[in-house]
């Protein structure tokens, strides 16, 4: 009992990881440009789509951990260019969701055309175990845990060390401030843009070998970071990985006693009493 | 004023008369563009008139369906008063569900009203007894008992007929309701929320009737649809079902009455024309369409027209 429940809150806090990261992309796109981007989780089906492609024709899935975000950020310039350029700040909410509904309808089923309906897998790239908790545990999970992590600390990294990160933050503080102190803000607005997707496509990428792949894999987590990034308060970083945490780890020690879809209810169930108790979300003050 | 009325009578005259010119599978898409029009109705009364971007619509969607096909299949009602039941029941519903739920603003309230719309979708799929989750519930629908006649409600025209004065009568309260002075008053909240608790009105309190009537034609419009399948699933939960009902009223016209049927009016012929022309490219086209609408056209099919008529140019709804 002790071990299963222990591997079960490492279960969910690997996923937390992989989730907080998926989120992350979500709530900068939120923050920046005000799209709520209902397209996220079709991106994210695209990155582990990228994996597969890259493992069986190029042999080794090492190579998509560079490939799709590179990909990705070409789908990010095409949207960007085509249908978001003169939709941006100061439109209705309205607006923006029906294009990113949109696009989602566009890629998810472009997706399914290439892809095929039937799930696919990837081989484990790490096929190791490590002695834990008087159990194995697959190594891969470990390591895709660890470089969530770590790109979600390059991430921040970025946006306090780096001048384009300084332009990041004034854009999403004021515009119209930014740009009269000379910040190109429609540079800036596609580069968040750019990286938020990125994010997805790589939360997609690094779930490949965990999960069966399929062209609608999307859905699923979308509305996980959805709730993410409610109860993290838009725009909070440390807030999104708090709140991944909770979902992931409580969603995780329910399944051990309930049915899982009935643990993902009471789950949700949590969030939104967090959502009564702190409705700014829950690193704000 | 007399184009106007002379207008309404020949749309009537037009929708009493069309479904004996078409084939029953035309009348079965003719009656679904009542009842989405119903549904569209519920989400223009909150998000066209009282400014409250519900995006979680699907909750009232699955909600009335399932009250119909549980009270059918457990008390037995007839179609009438299961039809009652469902507007109880909703009514008390929507109207706790808006207390909760008009504490949030702008944002927060669009989010928030998806998480709950999400968990009403993952009780579905968990409660399969009760539910049947994602295969459904099947059950007999029931003739329509009128007193002086017994309607068969699996014969399109009638059911068409049914439905169309369900909707007539719904039409004409919700609009009646927006020209009472409580209506308007729900307006100045869209307008300007600060400035109408400023002249007195309680503000809080007009969110939530807006709301809760809203609950309650949405509902109906779910309640309808099952009546008309005789099935219901969890799907009818899930929010895609919430997006639908958004891109048809945007498309109909949002915060125009007349709208929200005339979305579904055009989008459901439309959809599935393309769908059975080429099922694969069917939804890159109505991708495609969307993004195109809202860019070029974003007041919809009659707000386009009004402003055409008014020669006041392209505006912006408010959204």
């Amino acid at each position: 009992m002790y071990s299963t429940i222990a591997l079960s809150v490492l279960n969910g806090a690997v996923w937390a990881c992989i989730l907080a990261m998926v989120s992350i992309g979500l709530t900068l796109i939120y923050g920046q440009l005000e799209i709520i981007n209902i397209a996220h989780g079709a991106m994210y089906a695209v990155g582990a789509v990228t994996a597969y492609y890259v493992t069986s024709f190029l042999g080794s899935w090492w190579y998509s951990l560079l490939i799709s975000p590179l990909l990705m950020a070409a789908i990010a310039v095409a949207i960007y260019f085509s249908c978001l350029k003169y939709r941006i700040v100061g439109y209705p909410v309205a607006v923006t969701l029906i294009i990113s509904y949109g696009v989602m309808f566009i890629v998810e089923q472009v997706t399914l055309l290439i892809f095929g309906g039937a799930p696919r897998l990837v081989p484990n790239p790490l096929p190791y175990n490590v002695p834990l908790f008087g159990g194995t545990y697959p190594l891969y999970r470990i390591f895709a845990a660890v470089l969530s992590l770590a790109i979600i600390g390059l991430l921040v990294a970025f946006m306090n060390k780096t001048k384009l990160g300084l332009w990041i933050r004034a854009t999403n503080q004021d515009h119209d401030t930014a740009r009269a102190m000379g910040v190109p803000v429609p540079s800036v607005y596609l580069l968040t843009f750019i990286l938020g997707l990125m994010l997805a496509a790589l939360g997609g990428t690094l779930v490949a070998p965990l999960t069966s792949i399929t062209a609608n894999m999307g859905s699923e987590i979308i509305i996980d970071a959805f709730i993410v990034v409610i109860v993290a308060g838009f725009g909070s970083i440390p807030g999104t990985i708090v709140a991944a945490l909770i979902l992931s780890i409580s969603s995780g020690l329910f399944s051990v006693i309930v049915d899982p879809v009935i643990a993902k209810g009471i789950s949700l169930a949590v969030m939104i009493g967090i959502l009564f108790w702190k409705p700014e979300g829950i690193m704000r003050y | 004023m007399k184009t106007k009325a002379a207008l309404i009578a020949g749309t009537l005259l037009f929708l009493i008369v069309v479904p004996h010119f078409l084939s029953p599978y035309y009348q079965e898409l003719l009656i679904e563009v009542l009842l989405f029009g119903l549904y569209c109705l519920g989400f223009d009364i909150i998000f066209g008139f009282a400014g409250l971007l519900n995006f979680g619509m699907s909750v009232f969607f699955g909600l009335g369906g399932y009250l119909v096909l549980w009270s059918t299949i457990h008390l037995g009602t007839g179609v009438i008063f299961s039809l009652l039941i469902v507007l109880v029941v909703t009514a008390l519903f929507s109207c706790c569900y808006a207390l909760l739920v008009t504490r949030f603003k702008s944002h927060y309230f669009v989010a928030f009203t998806i998480v709950i719309s999400m968990i009403f979708f993952y009780m579905a799929m968990a409660a399969r007894p009760i539910t049947g989750a994602d295969e459904g519930l099947t059950f007999k629908v029931p003739d329509l008992e009128l007193g002086f006649a017994r309607v068969d409600l699996y014969d399109p025209v009638s059911k068409y007929y049914f439905i169309f004065v369900i909707c007539i009568v719904v039409f004409y309260l919700v609009w009646k309701f927006f020209r009472t002075p409580y209506g308007r008053a729900v307006i100045a909240v869209r307008e300007n929320e600060d400035r109408a608790r400023m002249l007195g009105y309680n503000t809080n309190r007009l969110k939530v009737t807006a709301f809760t009537i809203s609950g309650v034609v949405s509902s109906l419009g779910g309640a309808l649809y099952v009546l008309h399948l005789g099935f219901d699933s969890a799907h009818s939960f899930f929010w895609v079902w919430t997006a639908r009902v958004v891109w048809w009223t945007i498309i109909g016209g949002v915060g125009t009455l007349y709208g929200a049927f005339v979305g579904p009016g055009a989008l459901v012929f439309f959809e599935d024309m393309i769908s059975s022309w080429n099922a694969d490219l069917y939804l890159i086209i109505m991708g495609i369409m969307m993004i195109m609408v809202i860019i070029l056209a974003p007041q919809g099919i009659v707000g386009s027209i009004q402003n055409a008529i008014a020669k006041r140019g392209k505006s912006w709804p408010r959204y």
